[in-house]
């Protein structure tokens, strides 16, 4: 029994593959690289040490914020989006829900231990916005803990409704996009401020930044919610009959 | 062992009525279900590998009830099934992705799954490519991973959805040799447009038409609707009147089988009555009941 749990286990992280595992790693590369750039140009520049570090900060802060939030999301609604053994799945004994809710799961986990990861590494190397140092651990962790989620959890039902790998990324691009283009338009609306996903600033917290991450921390657990309601449709999970 | 099909009918969302009032009972050995594309096969497959629920009627399966979510369960236990389409993750090898499909059936038993796998690659004839990856395996390969796949549980019924489209012929004969083999042991129902392969590899069968069961019997009962209506007809004239079925041209000569209710009429050349197969009594059911709108055979489906 053990040793067929490690062994699907292992079939499973195949499945999952290497690139749906690595994009994380992919975007924290890029985000890092574009960081340092940012950081010796300011130098070059004339800027000084505090203002390159300055902006240094700002790229990490990112990365941590929309960076990794987005590329989990977009690797949940590439896993979520299509299996080409489902109809086969659907008549075996054990769940097709069951296995889909364990990929889900795993790359949940796998993001989010990568991203805590990366929020430690940003703030064993001095990286850490000033501004943030005085939340609390448990804050420090809603910070990005709340859009990664959100991405995650939007992702896989995108996935779903919409059972399309390109409609389901491409929406899920358009909103990660529109958070910065409507950005005024967010913060100017006291609705829309409460929902607005890259709220951390790294000068300073609105008074409503920690009611917006519990907002979103919920939001992203009714997404999960609805992705297991979803799950459970069979007939929906099926390609049309040829 | 046995199925019984009482007023199946199927309703998707849209109100596009797949199967209507399906009646059909099975019984243990080779079973083919025929019919054009279109005609509601692939639904019928789903309906009874406890995928779809159907909108009325029953299913009983070995007198399981495949209406309550129990009896789905029951049924899938022993079910194989290859899909239509069968999709494979291209990045797992033969051996790896059968393994992975025995635990998700339950083949916990480690050793007795590897023997599984190995026993069945053997049985597809796959074991000198068991370690290569499924992205560099053929149309047929896949295929053969597919039976292989459904017969890991050591199935009683095992349904195989349109299993040879897209197959060259000597994979078409292996895997037809196969499901024969098969079918001693078991249900095997085998669904597809393709009149030969239901020919060469069982004795009962029934054809869907637009979503109805519109004949049910044995090949050759299959074969009687046309009996009188087959033609051969030699001509260095134009094509005679009737329902061409196949035809050959030797320089100015032609040679047509066709269907038809009366001897052709031709200024030259001969006609014989021809002795009909099982295409034509296809056929001509399939024109009856376009012409007449009416149920053509026996409807009673018993498999002996």
């Amino acid at each position: 029994m053990l040793h067929s749990s490690s062994q699907r286990l292992r079939h499973e992280l195949h499945i999952l593959g290497a690139i749906n595992l690595a994009l994380p790693v992919i975007v924290a590369a890029i985000y890092l690289g574009f960081s340092i750039l940012v950081y010796y140009s300011a130098r070059h520049n004339g800027g000084t040490l505090d203002y390159a570090h300055y902006q240094a900060t700002r790229g990490m802060l990112a990365l941590l914020e929309n960076g990794l939030p987005l590329a989990a999301g977009l690797a949940a609604a590439i896993l979520i989006s299509h299996d080409p053994v489902v109809e086969s799945h659907l008549t075996f004994s054990q769940s097709y829900h069951a296995t889909a809710t364990l990929r889900l799961a795993l790359i949940t986990l796998w993001t989010t231990l990568f991203t805590a990861l990366v929020a430690l590494l940003v703030a064993a190397t001095g990286f850490w916005p000033t501004a943030l140092q005085t939340l609390s651990p448990i804050e420090n962790i809603v910070l990005w803990l709340a859009p990664l989620w959100w991405f995650i959890g939007a992702g896989a039902a995108l996935a779903l409704l919409l059972r399309s790998r390109v409609a389901s990324t491409a929406i899920l691009g358009m909103v990660w996009v529109a958070q910065f283009l409507f950005k005024l338009l967010f913060l100017q609306s006291e609705i829309l401020q409460r929902v607005y996903l890259f709220l951390t600033e790294e000068d300073g917290l609105p008074s409503y930044w920690l009611a917006n991450r519990l907002i979103i921390l919920a939001i992203a657990l009714a997404l999960f919610g609805v992705t297991l309601l979803l799950l459970r449709r069979d007939e929906a999970l099926l390609g049309p009959e040829s | 062992m046995n199925i019984t099909m009482r007023g199946v009918t199927k309703i998707y969302r849209g109100q596009a009525r797949a199967l209507n009032g399906v009646d059909l009972t099975i019984e243990n050995g080779m079973f083919g279900l025929l019919g054009p594309n279109g005609a509601g096969k692939t639904t019928l497959m789903r309906i009874l590998a406890g995928i779809l629920r159907p909108s009325a009627g029953s299913v009983i399966v070995d007198g399981v009830d495949c209406s309550t979510e129990r009896g789905r369960t029951a049924v899938k236990r022993i079910l194989g099934y290859l899909p239509q389409e069968l999709g494979v993750y291209p990045d797992l090898s033969a051996r790896e992705f059968l393994d992975y499909i025995a635990v998700l059936k339950g083949l916990d038993d480690g050793r007795r799954r590897r023997e599984r796998i190995a026993e069945l690659l053997e049985v597809v004839g796959l074991t000198d490519v068991a370690n290569r990856k499924l992205k560099t395996y053929s149309g047929g390969m896949k295929r053969r991973i597919g039976i292989a796949q459904a017969l890991l549980n050591d199935p009683h019924l095992l349904i195989v959805d349109e299993p040879t489209a897209g197959l060259d012929p000597e994979e078409r004969i292996h895997f037809r040799n196969l499901l024969v083999d098969l079918g001693g042991q078991r249900i095997v129902i085998l669904s597809t447009h393709i009149v030969e392969d239901i020919a060469q590899t069982c004795q009962r069968l029934a054809v869907l038409n637009k979503g109805q069961i519109i004949f049910g019997g044995s090949i050759s009962s299959l074969v009687a609707v046309a009996r009188g209506v087959v033609w051969t007809v030699t001509t260095p004239g134009p094509k005679p009147e009737g329902l061409v079925i196949a035809s050959l041209r030797a320089g100015e000569i032609a040679q047509y089988r066709l269907l038809n209710e009366q001897a052709p009429v031709v200024r030259e050349g001969t006609v014989t009555p021809a002795e009909p197969g099982i295409e034509d009594g296809y056929v001509w059911l399939m024109r009856e009941r376009q012409g007449s709108g009416r149920l053509v055979g026996a409807i009673s489906v018993a498999s002996a």
